[in-house]
């Protein structure tokens, strides 16, 4: 086993640093695969005043938008794929197999067969993973005392890390599209479509993405690493 | 002779292309007819600059694109096997039908020359052969694989033996003497049995005799000396074998008349 992955190493490209999103009350979740593109953007607010002699009409700032954050990622298990460096080791052992088994005598599609112990949600299936992004937008006692204030019952925050790139928002929409089932009728393959609202370039802390103005906030300090306004 | 002429294998014969073994994973494939559509494909990306008229700036990976590798295309002649079947066959939802193609390329020697590593391969298409009763050819089934990655090495080593000789080769023709090899092995033994017979002259490369038995006259163990020797070797004393090497005329390059 010792030479395939030291092959495998040697002579294969990297793979890539995967990107994150870490949910408010919840786990850091690292994506399967990063997205291909990321667009995000920021809106302001200029109102029109009129100037009659210079015909140039004045402008007044009346306040901003938040950020907004769009980017679509594909989770797969339409084949086994090494998440650690066990898996990588035996998957790039098994690269050298010289066996093709027939059907009859292959191991068939089980979730065992695809079971990740780390990795994307640390879950098992398409359906798993699934459901995971929609508790991103569930809502939620983020005091975490099981209360039923209404300040405290909203759906979490997320901050999506990747390289330098820092968003922290909140998902305002979830498009999900199935697009290859197994025999069993189990999902294995999805594309899910983000759109996010918040601060962009910016290491929020919940607090400092809801109440940006407060002045707790603002001094907050420890928390805010790099603020982007 | 220049250096360069010694060290850098300039003038090597191109490689020969029928000569190849394919492997998937570790097993031999058997015999291939042709391996075709290795290569890797980048698309530029074009910007144009204003006040930039001669030509745009062409930049690597154009927006929504990235490196390819090309589609490779195995046709096999020995239908023998269900293996490329097999393998078209295990890519199903859930199996591990992903393998490592290597690719060996072999010099006229049989010394491999080119190893090509397809990472990840998997088939993206198999056809069989065609049948037709009028035709000669191959029943080449076809099978196209996709890859995630590739590596190539160069093992070059016929050109390294080229160096390796072309260094003897200026090395003996400076010393005049063979220093390698069978030839080089009978100086040698001359030298350490004292045995005081010159061999003859050196001969230009390639006619020198290729053991001691070859030459004429001479014994190990009890030489005769030549006729012209002044010393025999009963009477020598405690530098002999200085005498006995003084005694292998040393010819210049230049003085090898067969050569020159």
């Amino acid at each position: 086993m010792a030479l395939p992955s030291a092959l495998a190493n040697l002579f294969s490209n990297p793979e890539p640093t995967k990107a994150s999103l870490e949910v408010e009350g919840d786990a850091t979740y690292t994506l399967q695969f990063n997205p291909s593109d990321l667009s995000f953007g920021r809106g302001r607010s200029w109102i029109k005043g009129r100037e009659f002699e210079s015909g140039q009409p004045s402008l007044t700032f009346r306040g901003g938008e938040p950020d907004s954050l769009g980017f679509e990622v594909l989770l797969d298990q339409s084949e086994a794929r090494a998440t650690n460096a066990l898996q990588r080791k035996l998957y790039a052992a098994n690269a050298l197999n010289p066996l093709f088994l027939p059907p009859p005598l292959a191991p068939e599609n089980t979730r065992d067969v695809l079971s990740e112990p780390t990795g994307l949600f640390a879950k098992k299936t398409v359906a798993d993973y699934v459901k995971a992004w929609f508790k991103m937008t569930s809502v939620m006692d983020v005091s975490g005392k099981g209360g039923s204030v209404d300040a405290y019952r909203r759906p979490p925050i997320v901050v999506f890390r990747w390289g330098s790139f820092v968003f922290s928002g909140a998902i305002t929409k979830l498009d999900v599209s199935i697009t290859l089932f197994d025999v069993d009728g189990e999902p294995r393959r999805a594309t899910v479509k983000v759109d996010m609202v918040g601060r962009a370039l910016a290491d929020l802390t919940p607090e400092e993405v809801i109440y940006p103005d407060r002045p707790s906030a603002s001094k907050a300090g420890g928390g805010v690493k790099d603020d982007g306004r | 002779m220049s250096f360069m002429d010694y060290v850098l294998p300039v003038f090597v014969e191109p490689e020969i292309n029928y000569n190849f073994i394919v492997m998937v994973g570790i097993r031999p494939f058997g015999e291939f007819r042709t391996v075709s559509g290795a290569g890797i494909s980048h698309t530029p990306l074009s910007l144009v600059e204003g006040g930039r008229n001669h030509s745009p700036h062409l930049m690597a990976h154009a927006p929504g694109s990235v490196s390819q590798w090309g589609e490779v295309t195995l046709q096999w002649g020995t239908p023998v096997w269900s293996t490329l079947y097999d393998w078209a066959d295990a890519v199903r939802v859930g199996r591990h039908f992903r393998r490592d193609v290597f690719v060996i390329q072999l010099a006229r020697n049989g010394l491999p020359t080119r190893l090509m590593r397809f990472a990840g391969a998997w088939p993206k298409a198999w056809k069989a052969s065609g049948l037709d009763t009028s035709s000669t050819e191959w029943a080449a089934e076809e099978i196209t694989l996709v890859y995630e990655d590739f590596n190539m090495i160069l093992t070059r080593i016929t050109a390294l033996g080229e160096v390796v000789d072309r260094i003897r080769s200026a090395a003996e023709a400076k010393s005049g003497f063979p220093l390698f090899g069978e030839e080089a092995g009978a100086r040698m033994r001359y030298e350490d049995q004292e045995v005081g017979v010159a061999p003859p002259d050196p001969l230009p490369y390639g006619e020198i005799p290729r053991s001691v038995d070859l030459i004429e006259g001479a014994e190990l163990g009890d030489p005769a000396p030549p006729p012209d020797d002044p010393d025999p070797p009963g009477d020598r004393g405690e530098d002999g074998a200085e005498e006995a090497t003084a005694a292998i005329p040393v010819v210049e390059p230049g003085d090898r008349g067969g050569e020159a």
